[in-house]
């Protein structure tokens, strides 16, 4: 799982730029899933069938992994060659000065910088620039285009053999989880999993693959910001303390009886979990919850510290928590009865 | 003349009655099918049914204006806005107020009154009323009623270097485009239409897409400009006189690039000129259709307008004219060629 984590983390994939993440992952999941598409968001599907016996249910679940991560977007080009950029999902201008960025397209380094006339702590962004050690608009362009999209550059690191450290861990550590139930699971409905898109930017990617889907129950893996740091303003849920259930976060509120399901189970099958309320995180669950005439959607999160930074932090028993107990839940008895609507 | 009749409509987001007839008029000639869906949009069928590429062309018909909120004892109307305004250029301006189209300017105190301290900050919104020469409520009451609509009074004029101004290009020029471009002989089947309410939150285009399911989406909008002295390239967002602007990314939408590269092709093999839209504020029905049932390849074309969401924007008619020669010229390329993405 470790290496399958890694391998995803260090490709730049921004909001609006997932072709290559889509495809590195297409590439471990093709021989797994019984059919596997793109769409015109680039969300990738991988659809899993059931198992060919008469007793099979007509029935669909959905599970959902976003590959995007934060990134800016180039949106024109001065006489020097500086790019000039607008963010992919929620930065903060002045945070973002000195950090290391590689271009998703083209895999050109660059540092973003500011302006120099500008107070750090008043810089916005159309005082942000990229510089690729360019001297002209000409030679910018030869390398970039308008639109083209970056992400933060940062190596994977493993701080213990059991803490990884690295940018995009959000969300590529349940890209990893999702590919790895595909390789190993077999049930007796029809999974899909989907890949989405653009979550950063507002769930965009997962509105139209629930259209598409249009699912009987969805499970969203994803991450949730670790409150145990000095001073955290965050949910009191630990690094290491388990999987997280997902209760509520910015954008929903997880069904009771799909919560305590989860948490009943955890329970029985001895699996750590907390409780992930979360009152400034959102993920693509808001979205597909009400995709057509409602999805009934709960959700499953990784503890992690510094969501907000390059340098993300889990600790990979919570990622092998979270892969047990979406199991146990794939294979529950009661997966399409425990709730009504 | 298309433009002057469009700008000078009335037609507040979700009171397009107005705008809407208006608009009917034009394209009737030239429709094979013409209808309005249940919130108002106006949706016009060319070639329906026919082979090739079915393409959706969308502008939105309401603009910015004013809502009455409250008419005071003293005759004087309080009012709060229907979209985006910045409260800061209120003062003074004249507006067209109700059913009836009564004049009326929007009033503050006098300079002579003001103590230094309120030099110093702008008007909000609470301080500011229309004054429509009421002297009563009464009065004013037998002239409007709480709930009536305003816009701003500006008549359509032409000025300048190629230049026109007007209360609400945005996006009545994208409304002109859509005219002209339906006047214009095809064989794809297109649908173009006028949508409703883009200014409260693109609530119109959205059902315009799923009704009406199309292979492609090209919006057609005037779009912020702030390309006066000073100012550097990426942060005057378009320049006027420089062609129509694609949308690379806004706050709704991240632009779908093949679409893009494939107008800006386009455009190069017809030496139109065209800029890309260097910010990213705002967002515009793109924003609302892309993500319309399984997803919609669409894009974004502005004309760069100076003075959005104010009295008088203003914009260059080279820029309106080349918006409709590269549109043209994009529909002839996929009429030829086919589905320009695989």
């Amino acid at each position: 799982m470790k290496e399958l984590i890694q391998s995803f983390a260090k490709i730049p994939g921004p909001a609006g730029s997932e072709a290559e993440i889509a495809r590195a992952i297409r590439t471990k999941i093709e021989s797994v899933a019984d059919e596997v598409y793109t769409d015109v968001l680039g969300n990738l599907y991988a659809i899993k069938k059931p198992q060919s016996n008469s007793s099979a249910i007509t029935k669909t679940v959905l599970i959902s992994a976003h590959m995007d991560e934060p990134g800016v977007s180039v949106v024109d080009i001065d006489e020097d060659g500086f790019l000039r950029i607008a963010p992919l999902g929620h930065l903060k201008p002045s945070e973002l000065i000195g950090q290391r960025v590689q271009f998703a397209r083209t895999k050109i380094a660059g540092v973003i910088a500011a302006d120099g006339d500008v107070a750090r702590d008043k810089v916005e962004f159309p005082n942000l620039f990229i510089d690729i050690a360019v001297r002209s608009k000409e030679d910018a362009h030869k390398l970039v285009q308008i639109g083209d999209a970056a992400a933060f550059d940062y190596e994977f690191q493993e701080i213990t053999p059991r803490v990884l450290l690295s940018h995009a861990l959000d969300n590529r550590v349940s890209c990893a989880v999702a590919v790895d139930l595909l390789e190993k699971i077999q049930l007796s409905f029809q999974l899909v999993v989907v890949f989405s898109t653009q979550q950063q930017v507002g769930s965009r990617g997962i509105q139209v693959a629930g259209y598409r889907i249009n699912p009987d129950l969805a499970m969203v893996l994803g991450a949730t910001p670790a409150g145990d740091t000095p001073k955290s303003k965050n949910i009191q849920v630990k690094m290491g303390g388990g999987v997280a259930i997902k209760a509520q976060d910015a954008a929903m509120v997880v069904a009771p009886a799909l919560r305590d399901y989860l948490i009943q189970l955890a329970e029985s099958d001895q699996i750590p979990a907390q409780i992930e309320v979360a009152s400034t995180a959102r993920s693509d669950a808001s979205a597909i919850q009400v995709s057509r005439s409602g999805v009934p959607t709960c959700g499953l999160s990784v503890p992690m510290r510094y969501l907000d930074s390059p340098s993300q932090m889990v600790h990979m028993d919570d990622v092998e928590n979270m892969r047990k107990l979406l199991e146990a839940w794939l294979r529950s008895d009661k997966l399409f009865t425990h709730f009504t609507y | 003349m298309v433009l002057k009749k469009l700008t000078e409509a009335f037609g507040p987001s979700g009171f397009e009655d107005e705008i809407r007839q208006v608009i009917y008029e034009e394209v009737k000639p030239y429709a094979d099918h013409v209808y309005t869906d249940a919130l108002g949009s106006l949706i016009v069928e060319k070639n329906p049914g026919a082979k090739g590429t079915k393409i959706l062309l969308a502008a939105h018909m309401d603009e910015v204006g004013f809502m009455i909120v409250n008419i005071e004892e003293n005759g004087l109307l309080r009012f709060r806005p229907l979209g985006g305004v910045d409260p800061r250029i209120l003062v003074s301006k004249v507006v067209r107020v109700g059913e009836k189209r009564h004049y009326g300017v929007i009033g503050a105190k006098a300079i002579h009154l003001q103590q230094p301290e309120e030099r110093t900050k702008p008007l909000e919104l609470n301080q500011l009323y229309i004054d429509i020469g009421a002297k009563n409520r009464e009065q004013a009451e037998n002239l409007v009623e709480i709930g009536d609509l305003a816009v701003f009074a500006t008549e359509y004029e032409e000025f300048g270097d190629r230049r026109a101004k007007s209360k609400s290009f945005d996006d009545r020029v994208g409304c002109a485009v859509l005219i002209e471009l339906l006047k214009q002989p095809t064989t794809l089947p297109l649908v173009f239409a006028f949508t409703v309410q883009e200014e409260t939150g693109l609530r119109g285009a959205g059902p315009v897409a799923f009704r009406v399911k199309p292979d492609l989406a090209i919006v057609v909008e005037g779009t912020v400009c702030f390309d006066v002295a000073g100012t550097p390239s990426h942060a005057e967002s378009t320049k006027q006189g420089a062609g129509p602007a694609l949308s690379v990314v806004d706050g709704r939408t991240i632009g779908h690039a093949k679409f893009r590269d494939f107008i800006k092709g386009v455009a190069g093999e017809e030496q139109i000129p065209v800029q890309y839209r260097r910010t990213v504020g705002g967002a515009n029905d793109v924003g609302a259709i892309h993500l319309t049932e399984m997803g919609i390849i669409s894009a974004g074309i502005s004309v760069p307008t100076r003075y959005i969401h104010a009295p008088a924007q203003i914009i260059h008619l080279d820029d309106y004219e080349n918006t409709i020669r590269l549109i043209s010229a994009v529909l002839g390329k996929i009429e030829k060629g086919g589905h320009p993405i695989q």
